[in-house]
């Protein structure tokens, strides 16, 4: 009976694997504003993977010059960003376990980084989230709900700007999300 | 009188500055920060790193691809053999590697062979067509996106994938609901149902069902292709696409023989044991899992691709 169960254990075990795998990998990373008030803003930082990069170079770097010109980081606007800016930039924030509202990205822009020939997009949040009494747990993933797309976070502390803020603890997990508290 | 002028001038643009200063500029944007890098940032922190075993995973594949790319590269600028041969033989490891990880109609597949009647000869008809759909599916889209439908860009590219997902789900959903009933038909509590449910192994048979797995184009040989076509090379690209095939028959029928091996097992018990109810039990109680894992595989893919459209 014992041997039975841990067959029938290996047949359903994979139920764990049900999401499909994704075929685009970026690389986020965070950079947050404080003010005296709060938190104003993050900026994000995405690298794409050389595959995926060498699709969208090929779409959108249209001169072939290896340099994104303003129209040309609009068209990588137009084909890349616009869906994925209407639907939340596969972004979710807390603050203490209340999610906030995500934002419409600013000053969005792409960049070909030459040396490794990846593709860079950077995208500002605006938040208005001022201190509050107690701590501040703010979580901050990236994730596609349909696996498509990989997140992984290789930052390895909290970059910030701003004086008045002072973080306590740093929670970092690579596949996609930062907490900290402050 | 212009001394009246300048002080109703002077009247007027005191009273605009109140006004003025009630109107309240639009914070200017902090400057974008310097690029950022992995090593980079305070180490005051007091910074605890999760390390994850799935990050770990898409990482490798990430090398894998790249690697790919890069050879690509290096066959871009004139034909070198043993240059191909790295890339087949690499793309046949990365294959089986990137097969191995969530997706590729693995869970699918161990469903359809949990239930009876199901044979090793099934398992490798089933693994080649899904992976040579799977696959063929992608060079096929390649070529379309890079001729007629080379107005489908970015996002867009992906949403058709998505569509293709949103109609294997609904396929594999078909099959299962379709098994269930059959199952349910045949279903005879009286000692054990000996005749298998399907009939003998024929590819034909498992056309069907291997259709509903793998109409969903493989994406990393879709970039592949469309790469490969991109760079002028599209004959490397299509070496690459078969050895990440093969690879992809030899993890699916692996899967497959496993699957057909654990279940064989559980009816050997079952015959043993005649006298005792529970392998009995537990041998339908199997065929109905995985039947009914297809339904909600199927409902699930379907589910996620349709949110996503």
């Amino acid at each position: 009976m014992k041997k039975l169960l841990i067959v029938l254990l290996l047949l359903t075990a994979p139920l764990l694997m049900i999401y499909s795998h994704p075929h685009i990998n970026i690389h986020a990373y965070t950079y947050y504003y404080f003010d005296n008030k709060g938190l104003i803003g993050l900026y994000v930082q995405w690298i794409y993977d050389p595959l995926f990069s060498s699709q969208i170079i090929y779409e959108c770097d249209t001169d072939e010059d290896m340099v994104l010109s303003a129209d040309e980081i609009e068209q990588v606007r137009s084909y890349y960003f616009t869906r994925l800016s209407s639907d939340g930039c596969f972004t979710r924030i807390t603050l203490d376990r209340t999610d906030i509202p995500i934002p419409t990205p600013l000053n969005f822009s792409a960049a070909i980084d030459k040396e490794d020939e990846v593709v860079i997009f950077t995208f500002y949040l605006p938040l208005e989230e001022p201190y509050s009494r107690g701590k501040n747990r703010l979580t901050v993933a990236f994730a596609d709900p349909t696996n498509y797309t990989a997140f992984i976070c290789p930052q390895r502390a909290v970059a910030v700007e701003g004086a008045t803020h002072k973080i306590t603890d740093v929670y970092i997990n690579r596949l996609g999300s930062i907490a900290f508290t402050y | 009188m212009k001394y009246a002028v300048f002080a109703i001038v002077c009247i007027i643009l005191v009273s605009i500055i109140p006004v003025w200063a009630q109107v309240v500029p639009s914070p200017p944007l902090p400057p974008p920060p310097p690029k950022l890098e992995s090593e980079q940032g305070p180490t005051t922190q007091n910074v605890t790193l999760h390390g994850n075993l799935a990050a770990t995973f898409y990482e490798l594949q990430m090398k894998g691809s790249t690697f790919i790319k890069k050879q690509m590269d290096i066959l871009r600028e004139g034909l070198d053999l043993k240059t191909l041969l790295i890339i087949t033989f690499f793309s046949l490891g990365y294959g089986v590697f990137h097969a191995l990880g969530p997706g590729h109609g693995k869970l699918i597949i161990m469903s359809f062979f949990m239930q009876e009647g199901t044979t090793k000869r099934d398992a490798l008809s089933l693994s080649v067509i899904v992976s040579i759909i799977h696959s063929s599916g992608a060079i096929l889209l390649a070529l379309l996106f890079q001729t007629i439908l080379d107005s489908v860009k970015g996002m867009q590219q992906i949403r058709v994938q998505y569509g293709f997902t949103l109609f294997s789900g609904i396929l594999v959903m078909g099959i299962g609901i379709f098994y269930l009933i059959r199952l349910i038909r045949e279903h005879n509590p009286v000692p054990k149902v000996q005749t298998p449910i399907l009939p003998e192994s024929s590819w034909k048979k498992n056309l069907i069902i291997g259709f509903s797995i793998g109409v969903v184009p493989c994406p990393l040989s879709l970039t592949i292709m469309m790469l490969s076509i991109v760079y002028g090379v599209f004959w490397v690209g299509l070496t690459s696409v078969l050895a990440l095939t093969l690879a992809m028959v030899i993890v699916l029928y692996g899967i497959s023989i496993a699957t057909i091996k654990s279940r064989d097992y559980v009816e050997q018990r079952n015959t043993l044991k005649k006298s005792s109810p529970i392998p009995t039990a537990i041998s339908t109680i199997i065929s109905y899992i995985g039947t009914i894992l297809l339904i909600v595989l199927g409902f699930y893919f379907a589910y996620t691709a349709g949110s996503a459209l």
